[in-house]
């Protein structure tokens, strides 16, 4: 271990959440700064994710418990010293900035400022990157940016030293460098408020023995947060509608009319489960179906609504 | 003693060890009497799952097994008093480490991953020892030790490790043609010599672990004591949550509260002595179990903590016995210790973290009536004079107007193929459909309680029982029937969804369902892979380290006889959905059907979300995944790349996805070729026994 110290905290572990979704590696980012921060720094570090199995376009955190002191503790960081925000999209739940300490850090990736950034602490230090953009420019992911963002705003993480590990150089350096801190944001005293997740059901007022009457209740969910980039958009014009999109659509997202003249009719698309996998755009043949850029809003004006039936 | 830094979670700490030890072999991974409805299962874990499924029913069933299973197989590698390792990973609960304390096994308990590896070494030298000579089983907690990652130190001095475990033991063996032996016989004093094994342990134990302490610098005492010299108030907890109440502890010192936690480091054989010793002098502690026995006023850890407590008959301590969760975090470490120091009304046995009353299930989608998916997308006709199906089917885009089984927000993968395949197979299947899943990514995406995608009547069960399950279902509904107890017109089908290797250890279930013929059907969705674990390689993986090429499952089903068997590709619903038909005219009149199912995963292919439709194409085209039928013995090709002229080289399948292009390199040459011919082999194969009426 050290002789000098190097956690703002000696006696404390510094704990770091990653708020992601599966497939922005963020849990290869986490495992890159942790075992650094014990191969080269000589930190003790635990680093773990929270999803049991692996699907893309689930939400997933990642955790780093980094200390001098020996980590004992395997629970997920509920109150972490640092939060960095993989996908804009995840602000839209008050989830991602739970626990986040009144004196911690925030590093989002964007370009906007969600409204829930004003329930952060005003001493919060927040720093925002577009790291999509950057990204996207240097044709890579988005992972190497906020690794570079990260290393730049932690004064024990030693940004030269991350540099030749990271996925992708160019887009690390320009992490490191490219992110603005805002201020006047956060208007919280404190530090924002813990979440635990409590479990649904009850011993009381559970049917016994797991037994669940419900009928296809997921259909309350909303998926569209899945989403990372593109939508499938119909021009109803080309369409002709032959049903293939609704055969391999592995989200039942089509829309139909009801049958007419011995006949029925696409109508549109329900985003709420769309997942953009774009299958029916790959299928389409007569190019009703193609894919675009989502922007904020689109979903909402662009698509129809699945009748519950 | 050299050591290195590394950065490893606990399954890989103990492949480490593995590595230092260099074993020479690493595997990973069943009648009765008449009068009644018999069915003899293939093995006792058949019959209990046949009558899982038939209760299911709603019937009463009787079950005669003597339980041969897992359990008896740990028994009896004990009492045979072979050597070995096992690396036990605890799962939710701590239920299958407390069915293992009746294995006969030494029990090491490793609560973290420095403690998997240097445990793992101790492991073998304590098993191989001439007075012992007894399996020996390493337990961490899933998840927590077993997948986060920590620092650790590893022995870099292998001639030193090799010393320390010396040579294995000389002994009897099985491949000495000069002294054959008689293996596996057990008597009382067969027995009663396994006993005294672990009364030796008890002395030795502790010298193992005391000169692997002196290796590494690792404590590990046989009981692990934290501030417990001058303690009033204790805790006994296993693994990981012993580690959590620990910083928990020193937290309440510092208010000056007199409180420890004791954790053994060994429970077979149990530290009796050291228990009784380390509470000598405790008022009131509180033992947590993972685990309940249910109906035993406590959990196993309290029970025999009591038992060790009572031949002190001095000793006043109150024992409380409490039950928790997967999830012992520090606030209910504090509760423990809240709970031993304010003991006077508290109950001797509880649980602890449960909840009352939680939130009712969102109420969903309303009730499928039977006439909105029975639609007639699929006429299925008999001809007669050949007896042959033929199928007519409506178009798919009248087909959008059935009712789907299943609902949407299920949190599949997005473009996974298993919900295009029901989608398809759901547009054809009438009349009431009861479902069975074998675990899988299948299972998961679509049952997160209190929430399911599912609009029908849905069972999960482990792949080793999912076909037993649901022939006991489907026996108990033809009786049921019989009895004039659910009308006739009730009109059932049996379906079993299985994939992600399913038919591994699902196998010996699905033959005896098959072998036994029981009306229902079996689909699997072939997406290659074990991915609901993370995309691990199964017997349907292509060139898997495990079968060189791949478990040709249909043509196994075809040679149970069955009256229908089929593959398919999800990628090319016109062909699947007549013989979903098919399947389902059989099924209801025959009996059992296998259908094998091309599925898209793109997440273990490598693929772009998108590309289904390519690359399933191009892997019916090179004849990796050929379509055919074999209705009643014949089999017939339902696509023939060679007929259409759309025959594509194997490598042309592979370049599309990531996880196979690296074989289109040249080093791979070999590896390509051989697979080639083999896959080009088995067409030819299908061809000759499509083209000749008695193959």
């Amino acid at each position: 271990m050290n002789e000098h110290t190097i956690l703002p905290d000696p006696q404390k572990s510094f704990g770091i959440r990653f708020e992601s979704i599966v497939g922005l590696k963020a849990d290869a980012v986490a495992e890159l700064v942790a075992s650094t921060a014990v191969l080269r720094l000589d930190l003790n570090a635990v680093q773990f994710s929270s999803n049991g199995i692996h699907r893309k376009g689930e939400k997933q955190r990642s955790f780093i418990r980094l200390s001098e002191i020996p980590i004992r503790s395997t629970a997920p960081i509920i109150s972490p010293d640092v939060i960095v925000v993989f996908h804009n999209a995840l602000l839209k739940n008050p989830a991602a900035i739970a626990g986040l300490k009144a004196d911690g850090i925030l590093i989002y990736n964007g370009t906007d400022i969600p409204s829930l950034l004003s329930q952060i602490p005003k001493t919060v230090k927040l720093i925002r990157i577009d790291a999509h953009g950057i990204a996207l420019k240097e044709k890579t992911t988005v992972d190497a940016v906020l690794l570079g963002t990260l290393t730049a705003t932690l004064p024990f993480l030693d940004t030269a030293m991350f540099q030749s590990l990271a996925p992708h150089e160019k887009a690390f350096q320009r992490g490191a460098t490219e992110f603005e801190i805002l201020t006047n944001i956060g208007t919280r005293t404190e530090d924002v408020p813990i979440q635990r997740h409590r479990t649904m059901s009850g011993y009381q007022n559970s049917l016994i023995g797991g037994m669940l009457p419900a009928i296809g209740n997921t259909i309350v969910n909303n998926l569209s947060g899945v989403r990372t980039q593109w939508i499938p958009i119909l021009d109803i014009e080309k369409c002709v509608h032959c049903g293939i999109c609704d055969m391999i659509c592995p989200d039942f997202c089509f829309v139909w009319t009801p049958i007419e003249n011995n006949h029925i009719y696409l109508k549109g698309i329900d985003y709420t489960y769309c997942k953009a996998c774009l299958r029916c755009v790959e299928s389409c043949a007569t190019g009703a179906l193609r894919r675009k850029a989502e922007s904020p809003g689109m979903a909402e004006t662009l698509g129809v609504k699945r009748n519950v039936i | 003693m050299s050591k290195r830094t590394e950065f490893l979670n606990g399954t890989e700490a103990a492949a480490r060890a593995a590595q230092e030890v260099n074993y020479h072999i690493l595997g990973y991974f069943p009648t009765q009497s008449p009068q009644f409805n018999m069915i003899a299962g293939e093995s006792d874990q058949a019959t209990a799952a046949i009558n899982y499924g038939a209760s299911l029913g709603g019937g009463r069933v009787f079950n005669i097994t003597t339980m041969s299973g897992m359990l008896e197989t740990l028994q009896l590698q004990a009492h045979s008093r072979q050597a070995m390792v096992l690396n036990l990973i605890s799962r939710e609960d701590h239920a299958n480490l407390y069915a293992a304390f009746h294995s006969g096994w030494i029990i090491l308990l490793a609560r973290d991953p420095q403690a998997v590896y240097d445990l793992n070494l101790a492991a073998v030298k304590i098993g191989e020892h001439a007075d012992i000579r007894l399996p020996v089983i390493i337990c961490y907690d899933g998840y927590f030790t077993s997948e986060q990652k920590h620092r650790l130190e590893i022995l870099d001095d292998h001639p030193l490790i090799q010393s320390f475990l010396g040579e294995p033991p000389h002994t009897f063996t099985a491949l000495d043609p000069l002294n054959p032996v008689t293996f596996g016989i057990e008597t009382i004093n067969i027995h009663k010599q396994h006993a005294l094994a672990m009364d030796a342990a008890r002395k030795v134990i502790p010298e193992v672990l005391s000169t692997i302490t002196r290796l590494t610098g690792h404590a590990y005492p046989i009981l692990d004591a934290y501030c417990m010299s001058d303690a009033e108030y204790a805790v006994v907890l296993l693994n990981t949550a012993a580690e959590t109440a620990k910083d928990v502890v020193d937290q309440l010192r510092e208010q000056g509260q007199k409180v420890g936690v004791l954790s053994p480091n060994l429970i077979r054989p149990f530290p009796t002595d050291a228990f009784r010793d380390a509470l000598k002098n405790i008022k009131v502690c509180v033992i947590g179990d993972r685990a309940d026995v249910y109906g035993a006023d406590g959990g196993n850890l309290s029970l025999e903590i009591r038992a060790a407590l009572q031949q002190d008959p001095e000793n006043n301590t109150v024992v409380l016995s409490r039950i928790y969760g997967k999830k012992f975090q520090e606030r209910d470490a504090k509760a423990f210790f809240k709970l031993a120091q304010n003991s006077q009304d508290a109950l001797a046995f509880d649980y602890h973290g449960t909840r009352k009353k939680g939130h009712h299930a969102s109420k969903g989608m309303p009730l499928i009536e039977t006439k909105a998916v029975s639609r007639n997308m699929a006429t299925v006709s008999q001809n007669p004079n050949t007896g042959k199906l033929r199928v007519e089917l409506e178009p798919l885009w009248a087909m959008a107007d059935v009712t789907s089984r299943i609902a949407p927000g299920h949190g599949a993968c997005p473009g996974c193929g298993i919900f295009s395949m029901l989608h398809q197979i759901y547009s054809i299947l009438e009349g009431n459909l009861v479902v069975l899943f074998q675990s899988g990514c299948g299972v998961m995406v679509t049952t997160d309680y209190p929430k399911t995608s599912h609009r029908i009547t849905y069972i999960h069960n482990q792949h080793p029982n999912g076909a037993a399950t649901l022939s006991g279902l489907v026996e108990m509904y033809y009786e049921k029937v019989k009895r004039g107890e659910l009308p006739e017109l009730s009109d059932f089908t049996f379906l079993m969804i299985t994939g992600d290797g399913g038919m591994d250890m699902g196998m010996g279930s699905a033959i005896g369902a098959a072998h036994r013929n029981h009306r229902m059907i079996i689909l699997e969705y072939d997406n290659q892979g074990k991915m609901e674990s993370r995309g691990q390689d199964s017997y349907s993986t292509p060139m898997s380290q495990y079968t060189p090429y791949v478990k040709d499952t249909a043509q196994i089903f075809a040679a149970c006889h069955l009256p229908y068997v089929f593959t398919a590709s999800e990628g090319f619903s016109e062909d699947l959905m007549r013989k979903v038909a098919k399947a389902q005219w059989y099924a209801k009149r025959e009996g059992l059907v296998y259908g094998k199912i091309m599925s898209f995963c793109p997440l273990y292919w490598q693929t772009p979300d998108s590309v289904a439709q390519s690359v399933m194409q191009a892997a019916l085209d090179c004849t990796f995944f050929p379509l055919y039928e074999v209705e009643n013995g014949k089999t017939t090709l339902t696509y023939d790349p060679d007929v259409l002229g759309t025959r594509l080289p194997i490598a042309s399948w592979l370049k599309r996805m990531g996880k196979t292009k690296p074989l289109l390199k040249t080093q791979n040459a070999d590896i390509l070729t051989s697979f080639e011919t083999e896959v080009d082999r088995r067409w030819k194969r299908l061809k000759a026994m499509h083209e000749h009426e008695e193959l």
